[in-house]
């Protein structure tokens, strides 16, 4: 019974493309026969064993479980929060999806969250969105978001196991807007594409054909070049300063040091750009969220200097870091002045369209 | 939203603001208001090369609740209609409140200025003489707007004491677990709320969210922001005791949760500087208002019960959507469970200082 809601998405088969067809227990390609499991209401189309470890797995598996007995609320409120509040936050704090104003959402929009991890975002969306479709490539998340749909009867919320290749399930021209927050740097990470940077092309690619046209892609993700890694920020991979290394450089450094290469990229403003436009997007924007896309207090479009002078002259609170936020404000005035703070900022909210050729 | 938003800007604009010129583009700087449940989104609005924003958008986080944003903008109406051009300068003119994007979005102008909290960011030591300063000029406003706004002549007397001092209580002393001191405390307040109803103070409009950073000063002018929390018939003081216990917070330098009770207790509880300088501005608002001195610790605790009682329902409700912002309770006793932490909030714990310390507020 809980399958049959699947019935109202559109799944296609990752092979050959054709349309899949709900068995109840599998969703079933009639052209090439293959079969996709339904597990507790998730479709499977991940090819990796793929875990993203904020969070141990086996603590991982242990709050599915109390999730399942007492709430998903006992499990974030008495489990998570006492031993990590970020982690806490990241899982629970609607705010962190702040930035979906700026996206020009309907009761219509039909949404992807790619990469939907805890899911809050995916259930901030599900209020003002049609459809949300929430794909992440680890199921312990995945099965985490399920309980919780559940439990609040959240019906308009699809958890779906997969987007591990850079590719997923649905027709090309079937979404409204798809979201990356903080996805596009693992794709490398996740995809079996050995280069990174190819993996991250693959996945615009596939946003872009994903997306009806007038679309819209929404990017959270650092900048290479930001003045945080220049001061030493840790990168992704918990190193320094490898962002701001010539590629090679960072994935020899990344061998050294951690026994891998250096897959998590993060790009310049210019190549994010560039990225963005080369798969066929266009009017692109740019904004600077503040003090991250994670949990954005103020969000501050990059190509008007005048808003970001007017946060630093009335906005920027420096009372906590008497110090420090002095140095940023004079550092921040000065890069304003010579229109280079939209290249050093730490990151990015990016938002594309995918524009009707005509 | 904000494309939705904008679009209807541009298409409306000679009839909204025919007076200024239509802009080629609209820049949006958005600000996270308060999570607390419903919540809201500030968005700045820059016209063309501006360097000051124009208006202001405010959307609820919960888009079945607009209850707050309608309150701000029928008060706000009001005030316009019934408050001098002083006052009308001070505020932000309502535009409207229409559905735009999926949201109800309340459009007001943009008031210049910085709040004053942050003109405290370059000083060290505090600058006293700032502070001094700031607390004149927005208390002679407040009572200013007080005044000119009490024309109703609604009146705290028997047949409201219920519903402004015994509900409040009431809703405390079943919420909380109080201990015996406690219980004792405000049994004997009865005597005082008894002499309090026959003195049929009036009831003013009350600002709500009366704090440093919402008041905005400029070299010429003084603005007051976000009237989401007011309302026509409130009790006297509280936006003062609000201010002034806000006022106290935003000179501390070290992390926020772990100062604020002990800034209270410096603010209210003990002798120096500022504790001088709040005594001084609550007996010249006393002064102006005519409140008799023995009526000021009631009007106090009704203050931080009310705001405790409130307090307590935002928890819950934040509960319910799935998180606190609170990564521990304030009074220090290390229960973690969630159900100990939303009877643990900033205002109970002072409130219970209070209580406890009570002979040494302000030598009232």
């Amino acid at each position: 019974m809980q399958n049959d809601r699947l019935r109202d998405i559109k799944f296609i088969c990752p092979r050959c493309k054709d349309d899949l067809i709900n068995k109840r227990d599998y969703l079933v390609c009639g052209k090439c026969l293959s079969q996709y499991l339904i597990k507790e209401g998730i479709p499977f189309f991940s090819k990796t064993k793929y875990y993203f470890d904020d969070v141990s797995k086996r603590d991982m598996e242990e709050y599915i479980n109390i999730a399942d007995k007492k709430g998903w609320r006992i499990v974030l409120y008495n489990h998570l929060r006492p031993r990590n509040f970020y982690i806490y936050r990241y899982a629970s704090d609607e705010s962190r999806a702040d930035w979906r104003y700026f996206l020009p959402l309907s009761e219509k929009s039909v949404v992807l969250d790619w990469g939907c991890g805890w899911g809050i975002i995916s259930v901030v969306l599900s209020r003002v969105c049609n459809k949300v479709i929430s794909i992440d490539s680890t199921y312990e998340k995945i099965r985490f978001l399920e309980v919780k749909r559940k439990q609040e009867r959240i019906d308009n919320i699809y958890p779906v196991y997969g987007g591990d290749q850079g590719e997923i399930p649905f027709p090309n021209s079937y979404f409204d807007t798809i979201i990356l927050n903080g996805v596009l740097e693992w794709a490398g990470c996740v995809q079996e594409e050995k280069d990174s940077l190819v993996a991250q092309k693959k996945m615009l690619r596939s946003c872009f054909n994903y997306l009806k046209d007038n679309g819209c892609l929404y990017i959270g993700i650092e900048n290479r070049f930001g003045y945080n890694y220049i001061l030493g920020a840790r990168d992704h991979n918990n190193l320094r300063f490898t962002s701001l290394m010539p590629r090679k450089v960072a994935n020899f450094y990344s061998y050294l040091l951690k026994e891998e290469g250096y897959k998590t990229l993060t790009h310049s403003y210019a190549a994010y750009k560039r990225l963005i436009e080369e798969v066929g997007f266009s009017e692109i924007e740019f904004f600077l969220p503040i003090p991250s896309y994670q949990n954005p207090l103020f969000i501050i479009p990059l190509d008007n200097n005048n808003v970001f002078g007017y946060f630093l002259r009335h906005l920027f609170s420096m009372r906590s870091k008497k110090f420090k936020g002095q140095i940023i404000y004079y550092v921040s005035q000065i890069l304003l002045s010579l229109n280079l703070m939209k290249y050093l900022v730490p990151a990015y909210s990016i938002i594309a369209r995918k524009k009707k050729v005509l | 939203m904000v494309p939705q938003l904008k679009d209807y800007l541009i298409t409306n604009w000679n009839r909204l603001f025919g007076d200024k010129v239509l802009p080629q583009n609209l820049s949006f700087l958005e600000i996270a208001g308060t999570t607390s449940a419903p919540g809201k989104v500030l968005f700045l609005i820059f016209k063309d090369n501006s360097t000051n924003p124009l208006f202001l958008a405010k959307v609820s986080r919960n888009q079945k609740d607009n209850s707050l944003l309608l309150c701000e903008y029928n008060n706000l109406q009001y005030i316009d209609k019934i408050c001098s051009q002083f006052i009308k300068d001070s505020i932000p003119r309502p535009i409207f409140l229409e559905e735009i994007g999926n949201h109800r979005v309340l459009l007001e102008t943009a008031l210049e200025g910085k709040a004053i909290s942050e003109t405290l960011s370059f000083r060290h030591p505090v600058s006293k003489k700032i502070i001094s300063r700031n607390c004149s000029l927005s208390i002679d406003w407040l009572i200013r707007f007080h005044i000119e706004t009490n024309c109703k002549e609604k009146r705290l007397e028997r047949d409201n004491i219920h519903t402004y001092i015994e509900e409040p209580i009431e809703s405390f002393c079943s919420t909380f677990e109080l201990n015996t001191d406690e219980i004792k405390f405000f049994q004997n307040l009865k005597v005082i709320i008894e002499r309090l109803t026959n003195r049929n103070y009036p009831l003013v409009f009350q600002h709500g969210d009366f704090t440093p950073s919402n008041i905005l000063i400029s070299q010429n002018k003084f603005g007051i922001i976000d009237w989401e929390f007011s309302r026509t018939e409130g009790l006297l003081l509280h936006d003062l005791f609000f201010f002034l216990l806000w006022y106290g917070f935003a000179q501390c330098r070290k992390d926020v949760h772990d100062t604020r009770l002990s800034s209270f207790q410096a603010s209210f509880m003990s002798k120096n500087w500022y504790s001088d300088l709040i005594s001084r501005c609550i007996k010249e608002y006393c002064k102006k208002m005519h409140i008799a001195e023995d009526s000021i610790k009631l009007f106090f605790i009704l203050f931080l019960i009310n705001l405790a009682n409130k307090e307590y329902k935002d928890l819950c409700r934040d509960a319910e959507r799935g998180f606190i912002n609170m990564s521990k309770g304030f009074s220090g006793n290390g229960d973690r469970s969630f159900s100990g932490l939303i009877k643990d909030g900033l205002y109970v714990n002072q409130s219970r200082l209070f209580i406890a310390q009570e002979k040494y507020f302000l030598n009232f």
